[in-house]
């Protein structure tokens, strides 16, 4: 009897071998690189689209590089002929660029910290808590985002007015989380309402309360949704451009939106200094999208256990 | 150091359904108190509430002398394991089991000796390092338990811990439970549905039953005077064999389908309840140990059933056969009587019973067999209310 099943299973595992080889051969025919077909189309697929994104950026860091005599040339080329670093020391020093890259810094951590910190509780509030009227107040929340942030620039311009926040860094970062809040709030939400009920039941039975269960229970396991969170409130914040142009008049209070604005005059283009200066503008959102990435690794590994 | 009492504690839950009905059970202090019953009987929610993880619809827990309706979970003192033991998945080990004293602001090294001191004791030591994540089953039931351990609870609850587990590490950890409880030494729930945790677990039982005590004695006194049907059927594995019968008006026997089991005058004696009885129906309860082979001893009372499957244990035969009496099961007993409807006479008149018997005697399925019957061993249940007639 034994030997029978012994013999059924070795036939088994050869049909299965040769099934298996067979299918092998069939997907793995060696096309480019050796690589199977269905990859090949989606290497394809990924250098296009990487090549469209990353294309803009190399050719505003080569002309960075270009004296503005090799800029408009008829013939642009992207490996600059005569490097230069004149257009980044001219960019630093005109118009007083450090104090608006300083000022953008303030104005998007500052966003940065009080969206974290409000949507967190929020969303916090919403993912586990009853009170009445809580899924209409989280609607009202969502209806925020139908709403295109162009349009409100008067209403929030008269609300500045009124709070004596105009021409302030502050006013910029309480208009620049408002508009930041609704969508963090959904976002964090639903990563909040992942988080186990037993953790955060057995973290309060071990004598923690309400804020340390956000703290140090919730928030470090949704640690890729608040990375989210702080790069896209980031990168909104510094590159913000209407708002900023709009509430901020004296020159010490310019972001660097505005500021890089500058290079472009009635009648010239200072292209060297705005592109280098773009160039400077861009570090601090890639330096930010590397420490978030950090963090969405992190929370990634942890979700093994949930 | 404290005990537990519960006083006629109500849980009715916003959409009207009572989970739990006016349950009074206390748990002194160093008692190991085992919460069994079938799934959806209420008995997590009885922890829950103790935990303060649930609010109590009406009634009062005690702790001590203290009142702890109103008080939130992390003033109650009470260490908790989850089923599914609820480890901080950001922490190392070190670092979960050290929680609870962190919150409570113990001294740093007080914490590192209490936490080495339990990893020790739960074999955890190497692994103190680790996340969670990178532990198994059996490692991560410890972690639980010694996260529960390190804080000394005045009051200590589990929650179905050994569920997740395999068989063998099941056995092994329970024994482990015992130990670790017998050691701190506090008042203990233990939630199962497993009836042999319970059985082997607890100091006392309680028998929970949509969300009503059923009976909360020692181990022993429940699987031998149960109080009723369901315990009877529920304590007890394989379970106790329920049968619809007929007392005979003089007493002497007992008339189970065709067939007869005299009854001598000591089942009388130990259960003078049955005078009421007299040609009456009742439900008989014969556990399956006795029912052993018969060695046709004159006078002695015997029945024979078709048999339809053996279970060769090893150690012990399970004998599964079938009488032509009716048979009456323990679950749906309530409900029927809610219904109206008799606890007997579902229309089954092939009873499936089962028999423990030693493994020399040889059964084939098919046979027909004849097994002794043990009169003194005997069970007798009212056949409305389901309660047993003792006096």
């Amino acid at each position: 009897m034994s030997i029978i099943t012994l013999k059924d299973s070795k036939n088994l595992t050869k049909e299965r071998m040769a099934r298996e080889q067979r299918r092998a051969r069939s997907s793995a025919q060696p096309g480019l690189f050796g690589i199977r077909s269905w990859k090949k189309s989606r290497l394809i697929m990924a250098c296009v689209f990487g090549a469209v994104s990353v294309f803009p950026l190399l050719y505003m860091l080569s002309l960075s590089f270009q004296p503005t005599g090799d800029i408009l040339t008829s013939s642009p080329v992207l490996v600059p002929a005569h490097p230069t670093l004149q257009n980044y020391v001219q960019a630093w020093s005109e118009n007083s660029f450090s104090r608006f890259f300083v000022n953008s810094l303030v104005v998007a951590i500052g966003t940065v910290v009080i969206t974290v910190l409000f949507s967190s509780l929020a969303a916090f509030a919403f993912a586990r808590y009853r009170f009445p009227f809580k899924e209409t107040i989280f609607y009202v929340f969502l209806a925020a985002l139908a709403v295109p942030s162009v349009e409100l620039i008067i209403p929030q311009y008269l609300l500045a007015l009124k709070l004596h926040m105009t021409d302030s860094l502050l006013g910029l970062v309480l208009i620049y989380s408002s508009e930041n809040l609704p969508f963090s709030i959904f976002l964090l939400r639903g990563f909040f309402e992942a988080v186990p009920k037993d953790l955060e039941e057995s973290f309060r039975l071990d004598g923690a309360g309400s804020l340390r269960v956000l703290s140090r229970l919730i928030a470090p396991l949704s640690a890729p949704a608040l990375a989210v969170v702080a790069m896209f409130t980031f990168n909104f914040a510094w590159e913000e451009f209407v708002v900023a142009l709009t509430l901020i008049n004296s020159p010490t209070h310019r972001t660097l939106p505005i500021g890089l604005n500058f290079f472009i005059s009635e009648h010239t283009t200072q292209w060297g200094p705005l592109f280098a200066g773009s160039v400077i503008a861009t570090i601090p959102s890639i330096v930010v999208y590397f420490i978030s990435q950090r963090w969405f690794q992190r929370g990634v590994s942890l979700g093994g256990i949930r | 150091m404290t005990s537990i009492r519960l006083e006629k504690v109500s849980k009715v839950y916003p959409n009207g359904f009572e989970a739990v009905h006016e349950l009074d059970l206390e748990i002194v202090d160093g008692e190991f108190m085992v919460v069994v019953g079938p799934s959806g009987c209420g008995k997590t929610t009885v922890l829950r509430m103790i935990a303060g993880l649930e609010e109590i619809s009406s009634g009062i827990i005690q702790f001590g002398d203290r009142v702890m309706n109103q008080v939130p979970p992390k003033n109650r003192d009470v260490a908790m394991v989850f089923q599914s033991y609820a480890l901080y998945p950001q922490m190392t080990v070190a670092e979960n089991i050290g929680f609870a004293l962190r919150m409570k602001k113990v001294p740093k090294e007080e914490i590192d000796k209490r936490v080495r001191d339990a990893a020790s004791v739960l074999g955890l030591t190497e692994w103190l390092s680790r996340k969670p994540g990178q532990l198994s089953g059996g490692q991560r039931q410890r972690v639980a338990m010694g996260r529960a351990i390190v804080r000394n609870p005045s009051v200590f609850l589990m929650d179905e811990p050994l569920s997740n587990l395999d068989a063998k590490l099941r056995v092994q950890l329970r024994a482990e439970i015992a130990r670790v409880q017998q050691r701190i030494g506090v008042a203990t729930l233990y939630v199962t549905h497993d009836q042999t945790e319970a059985m082997t677990l607890g100091h006392r039982v309680a028998v929970l039953r949509d969300g009503a005590l059923q009976q909360c004695d020692a181990p022993q006194v429940l699987y031998d005077r149960p109080k009723n049907i369901f315990v009877a059927g529920f304590i007890g594995s394989p379970a106790m064999n329920l049968l619809e019968g007929v007392l005979s008006a003089e007493l002497d026997r007992v008339t189970l389908g065709s067939q007869m089991i005299s009854l001598s005058p000591s089942v009388l004696v130990s259960h003078p309840g049955l005078k009421k009885y007299a040609g009456r129906t009742l439900v008989v309860g014969i556990r399956p140990e006795d029912l052993p082979a018969a060695d046709h001893q004159r006078g002695a009372s015997e029945l024979k059933g078709d048999v339809h499957l053996v279970e060769a244990l090893g150690a012990e035969i399970l004998v599964h056969f079938r009488l032509d009496a009716s048979i009456v099961t323990s679950e749906d007993s309530t409900r029927r009587k809610e219904n109206g409807e008799s606890l007997v006479g579902s229309g089954a008149i092939e009873a499936e019973c089962i028999a423990r018997i030693e493994p020399r005697h040889i059964v084939r399925s098919g046979d027909r067999f004849t097994f002794a019957v043990t009169e003194d061993r005997l069970e007798f249940f009212d056949h409305e209310s389901g309660l047993t007639i003792w006096d």
